[in-house]
């Protein structure tokens, strides 16, 4: 029994060596390939700031009239919109680049090289590229949140731990999203245009919720998980964290993951190779 | 003069029913690409929640609903595809069949772009309206400036419209085209007053932007319809701007063709 158990639990281990050491090789060689666009990293710099300096001034001007935002201070909203800029690139940026070779993964029937390796596909399909070009927004939004956090006085250890924890679920939870919004690919061809309607809804996860009119809070928070996506690591960065969320937050997380995966298995059944 | 103008409306009109045809095809795309530009929507709400208890900087929810919602429409009427179409043009060589034809490729590109508007244009009135009309904000506008009120949207969608195609002629000597886009965009909902009315700004800042093209192609034409701002100077500074972008997409024009190598034709 107890041997069985340690067995178990070595395998486990090795799996996940396994997963990191795969995901090492594939960031490796997509940096390689970055490597040689030297000026598309400049011109995402560029974007990067263009697009946080215009969310900044949205935030200036709405703190030079009003005291608080659905209850929250000018450096609270400021963590909450730099964690914003993490989670969107992170979902349009890498998510994005990753998944949106499904259609054609699919039209052209090269998925089958990537079913061909003894490999989970979807984590094939979903990060294999990491591109450099998306760094200087993470560093914004980095920069943002922990400029937020020096000045509410909130960057004690207990909390960046904590912060690592949420984020961590938040990104499941995006993940999960994004990747069932893109398993739909295998139904649906053209899949672009639905990705939309996700970039138009996760638009409003620039704001916490309490921004929000009530009903629209209900709908961001049990309907579309907004909520778990920004407010809650942001509330942690701020130190004002709800036990309730704090309990829903990986539960949320694990949930996706678990329907993403048997949802991508459940597709790939309805797949049928297009080149033969 | 009948005779050279004659040939360029016949091809006006056959291409628009060609484009329109295809567009009520992928009417569905058009459509969700309207939710793409919810932005203002969204930012109405967040607004409206705080002007709840008090007005803030003079404006209460329902002048905020007003704003938004006409906003909205703003943004919806410079939502122009012409540097994304321009890009796959050149970049596959279909750009050769636009150059074989006996018209500037302009004209068929303004002509796909009305197209699109035909279809999009009676849906986001609905929506503006069916807006204006539950937050009762329908009595601030100013019946009597609603024919000037199209003219500045006729000219602030000229100006996007001719902006982006100087930008998409880009394409000619960079393939990077589509980021610079994207800084438009990001300027005209920014500058434009699409996230905030523009008068909640500082004067100094407010000054400083009033150079740029962005806010007289948002922020003015909603205040020309509340009545809260003139015709002038906003007319002439569409104009003059439209000038501006038009000679350059000339010269552009004039140098980068001979550039065209019908790429992958």
């Amino acid at each position: 029994m107890m041997g069985r158990r340690m067995m178990g639990r070595r395998m486990m281990g090795r799996r996940m060596i396994r997963i990191l050491k795969l995901v090492g090789a594939f960031w490796g060689n997509s940096l390689a390939l970055d490597l040689e666009y030297r000026f598309d990293f400049l011109l995402s710099a560029v974007t990067a700031l263009f697009a946080a300096g215009a969310g900044l001034l949205v935030l200036h001007v709405m703190f030079s009239y009003a005291q608080d935002l659905g209850g929250w201070s000018f450096h609270q909203a400021l963590a909450l919109y730099g964690i914003y800029l993490l989670l969107e690139e992170f979902a349009s940026g890498f998510l994005t680049y990753n998944m949106g070779e499904m259609p054609e993964l699919i039209r052209r029937g090269d998925l089958d090289f990537i079913l061909m390796k003894p490999a989970s596909s979807q984590l094939q399909v979903s990060i294999r590229h990491f591109r450099i070009v998306g760094v200087p927004a993470y560093l914004l939004g980095f920069g943002i949140l922990g400029f937020a956090m020096v000045e509410m006085g909130t960057l004690t250890p207990r909390n960046v731990l904590l912060l690592v924890a949420f984020l961590t679920c938040a990104m499941l939870t995006v993940y999960a999203i994004w990747t069932m919004l893109h398993t739909l690919a295998f139904w649906l061809v053209r899949i672009e245009n639905l990705s939309q309607i996700f970039f138009a809804v996760f638009k409003v996860a620039r704001f916490p919720i309490g921004a929000f009119p009530g009903p629209m809070q209900v709908v961001f928070t049990v309907v579309i998980p907004i909520a778990f996506m920004t407010t809650v690591p942001a509330s942690v960065a701020a130190g004002i964290l709800d036990w309730r969320f704090a309990v829903a937050a990986p539960l949320i997380a694990l949930l996706g993951l678990w329907l993403s995966h048997r949802f991508w298995q459940f597709a790939l059944r309805h797949y049928t190779s297009a080149s033969s | 003069m009948n005779a050279t103008i004659a040939p360029w409306l016949r091809f006006s009109r056959a291409y628009f029913r060609t484009c329109f045809a295809i567009m009520l095809e992928y009417r569905a795309t058009v459509y969700l690409w309207i939710f793409a530009g919810v932005t203002p929507l969204i930012m109405m709400f967040v607004w409206r929640h705080l002007a709840a208890a008090e007005p803030v900087g003079g404006h209460d929810p329902k002048s905020f609903s007003f704003y938004f919602l006409l906003a909205f429409f703003s943004t919806q009427c410079c939502t122009v595809w012409v540097v994304w179409n321009v890009d796959h043009l050149i970049r596959s060589g279909t750009y050769a069949i636009q150059l074989l034809r006996p018209f500037d490729p302009w004209l068929a590109e303004v002509v796909e772009n009305l197209a699109a508007y035909a279809l999009r244009v009676p849906l986001n009135l609905t929506i503006v309206g069916t807006g204006l009309l539950l937050t009762g904000a329908w009595d601030l506008i100013e019946p009597a400036r609603l024919p000037v009120y199209l003219l500045a949207l006729v000219l602030a969608w000229q100006l996007m419209f001719n902006m982006n195609y100087a930008i998409s002629l880009l394409c000619l000597w960079s393939e990077r085209v589509k980021s610079a886009d994207v800084w438009v965009y990001t300027m005209l909902y920014t500058l434009g007053g699409a996230l905030f009315p523009l008068d909640l700004l500082s004067p100094g800042l407010r000054a400083a932007i009033a150079w740029l093209p962005f806010p007289w192609m948002v922020n003015f034409p909603v205040q020309l319809l509340a009545g809260d701002a003139p015709p002038f100077p906003g007319l002439a500074m569409q104009a003059a701007w439209l000038a501006i972008v038009v000679v350059a997409h000339r010269i552009l024009w004039r140098i980068g063709r001979k550039r065209f190598g019908a790429v992958g034709g």
